[in-house]
This record gives structure tokens, C-alpha cells and sequence, in this order.
């Protein structure tokens, strides 16, 4: 079953290249802005280690899919400040009064191109069909978010795999933020 | 015991913080905090007449194996030793009573094992077991929650973000 493969595997140091170009480029075209994705780490640790180290205690915007095929979770972590430029580049609103509503639609569509490109290009890797679930904005602690994507893999699991994705933008400081993904199924 | 919802805490005497898989006990006048429950859960225990308290912040409702690394990870094997640590240190278990708050879905996707639901169900069986009765809960929901535990006022304060702090 080559669509069950651990996308761990499929995003290996020498594949990766080409997947952080395409999430590059997509969220460039989006934002009109010089975008680096890169892996920060790849680890394999503790499940209290994780949540320890992704958790400084701030409010932050998640927005989270499930990779259904692989049971992989993807995830982009932003703060508030970030957030909230994301939305207004993509209304092109910036001087006008925005909602929340807006703000998370908006949020919502930035997920669905940043996974989407990921879905393509990990299913041309797979050679298979790569689906991902409706993107969910919350906004909560980071340590809350990240221990609700964790515990449910630390009750069958003693260590947990992990890949950090940081997303920056050359300059604006605001737009730095990072992807994690975590297979469901995992080490 | 109150457990009362706050937007805002203000502590105004010593706080000891509980981190995840951890516990404090402390006697009045302190606070017993523990910070952003997401899926996991707080377990207040108190004796109002010594007013002596703890607080467990478990993350997960029992351990895979009999005897784990860290017990106080788990809602089963946590409220034992605490409950046997409060009452080394004078609490006595015919006046103790408790509190549970946390046990949120806070991302509905990944909340396929229903992790919150599980550690507060695990939390009301094994207080139920040793007869401690609890007199308050503020559990499940969507989002975490932060919890702040007067000794000295026997009051729970309880604050959880706000969701619209985009734009307003």
C-alpha cells in the first residue's frame, strides 16, 4: 500500500528540497511577499518533550488538517499579530475594518493553499491519492493546541516523530511562523 | 469550595504553578495555579479545615504499562499518591474534597480519541472509588482554560481565552 507510506519517509532530507520550493512559491503568489520554507528540526522525542519545547505560553492562531490517507497532522502555527496580517493581504483590506468572521475565512483559504500544495506534491511522491481534511482555525495557548495534537498519539506511543517546518519572510517579522507535521501512525 | 469563570486573575498572595504531569500540594495562604488545559485535566483535592490543597494537572487517563516512568502523568495512578502524600502531610480523607476542571476538544480532527472526555470520565471513577466527593467541575468544551486556586478563599478561578482577538 504505497498511499499508507510514513510521510516521514516521503519527506526525506534529499525530498524535502522540493517540497519547501512548491510551499514557497504558493504562499508567495498568495501574499505578493519573498516567502523561505525550510525545516527547522526533525526529531524524535518524549511526548512531554514536545509539548515542552513548541509551547511558550502565547495565545496563537493554529490551522490545522488532517492528511487523511496517512492519519498525518499538519499544522501552521502563527501568532495573533501574524494572523491577522495574513488575513489582511489576502482581503486586501488592510485600511479597512475587518471582522473576525472575515479574518478566519481568510485563514481557512491561506490553509487551503498551503496544504493543498502540500496534498499535490506528497501525492506525486506517493504516486497515490493524498487528501486533507477542511482547514480548522482555532485560537488558543500553544501549549493547549499542541498538547491536543499530542496525547492522543502518548497513549500508544512512548516517543513521537516530529517535523518543523519555518516559514519566514525575509524582513517582515510578523509573517514568521512554523508547520509541524506529526504522522498519526507514528514511530 | 467556588469555582467561579474570570476573564482575568490577578494573584494577590504566592502562586506555585503545576506543569503538565505534575503536582503541588500547598497549605493556605497560597495559590495553586496550573496553566492552558487543553485535552488534559486539573484535579483540585482540599480539606477545608486544615486548608490544605493540591493541584494534579494529568495529561492522559492511564498508563499502557503497570508501573510508569512518571505516575503523575496519568489521571489513575496520580490521585493515589497524591491523595496519600496530602494526608502525610495532615489533610484528612474524610474531609477532602475535590474539583475537576479541563477535558476540552480544543482541535476537532485530532480529538478522535476523545483524550478530554477520557481523563475527566478516569478523574469522577477514581474519586468515586476513594469517596472523595466533587463539588465542582468545569470540564469538556472547546476551549483550554487556566485555573487559579485560592487556599485561603477555598475559591477556584477559572479564565479561557477570548476567541475574537483578531480584529474584535
Amino acid at each position: 500500500m504505497r498511499g499508507k507510506k510514513n510521510l516521514m519517509l516521503l519527506v526525506s532530507e534529499s525530498a524535502s528540497k522540493g517540497l519547501c520550493e512548491r510551499i514557497s512559491n504558493s504562499i508567495s503568489e498568495l501574499t505578493g511577499l519573498p516567502i523561505k520554507v525550510s525545516i527547522k528540526s526533525r526529531a524524535k522525542k518524549a511526548p512531554e518533550e514536545i509539548i515542552a519545547s513548541l509551547s511558550r505560553n502565547e495565545l496563537i492562531v493554529a490551522i490545522y488538517s488532517l492528511i487523511e490517507e496517512q492519519k498525518t497532522h499538519v499544522i501552521l502555527l502563527l501568532s495573533v499579530s501574524g494572523a491577522r496580517r495574513i488575513s489582511e493581504i489576502l482581503l486586501l483590506q488592510a485600511d479597512m475594518e475587518l471582522s473576525d468572521e472575515e479574518a478566519l475565512d481568510a485563514l481557512r483559504e491561506f490553509g487551503n493553499i498551503v496544504f493543498g500544495t502540500l496534498a499535490s506534491e506528497l501525492s506525486r511522491k506517493v504516486g497515490g491519492k493524498v487528501t486533507y481534511t477542511i482547514p480548522e482555525v482555532v485560537i488558543d495557548y500553544d501549549v493547549a493546541i499542541i498538547e491536543s495534537l499530542i496525547a492522543p498519539l502518548a497513549m500508544v506511543k512512548d516517543i513521537i516523530e516530529i517535523l518543523e517546518f519555518s516559514i519566514t519572510s525575509g524582513g517582515d517579522e510578523e509573517l514568521d511562523f512554523d508547520m509541524l507535521m506529526i504522522p498519526g501512525d507514528n514511530v | 469550595m467556588m469555582l467561579v469563570k474570570v476573564e482575568k486573575f490577578f494573584p494577590n498572595k504566592q502562586m506555585i504553578t503545576v506543569s503538565i504531569g505534575d503536582y503541588k500540594i500547598a497549605s493556605n495562604p497560597k495559590i495553586l495555579a496550573t496553566y492552558a488545559l487543553g485535552s488534559c485535566v486539573a484535579i483540585i483535592l482540599y480539606d477545608r479545615f486544615e486548608r490544605i490543597g493540591a493541584l494534579i494537572h494529568a495529561m492522559l487517563p492511564e498508563p499502557k504499562i503497570s508501573r510508569p516512568d512518571n505516575p503523575m502523568k496519568y489521571v489513575r495512578t496520580s490521585i493515589p499518591i497524591v491523595l496519600s502524600e496530602l494526608i502525610k502531610k495532615g489533610a484528612s480523607k474524610h474531609r477532602l474534597i475535590s474539583a475537576l476542571i479541563g477535558g476540552a476538544n480544543v482541535l476537532k480532527y485530532a480529538s478522535s480519541m476523545n483524550i478530554g472526555d477520557r481523563n475527566v470520565k478516569a478523574a469522577r471513577e477514581v474519586l468515586r472509588e476513594k469517596g472523595i466527593p466533587i463539588v465542582a467541575e468545569d470540564v469538556g468544551g472547546t476551549v483550554s482554560r487556566s485555573v487559579f486556586f485560592d487556599l485561603e478563599a477555598a475559591t477556584i478561578f477559572v479564565t479561557s481565552p477570548r476567541r475574537k482577538v483578531l480584529f474584535g
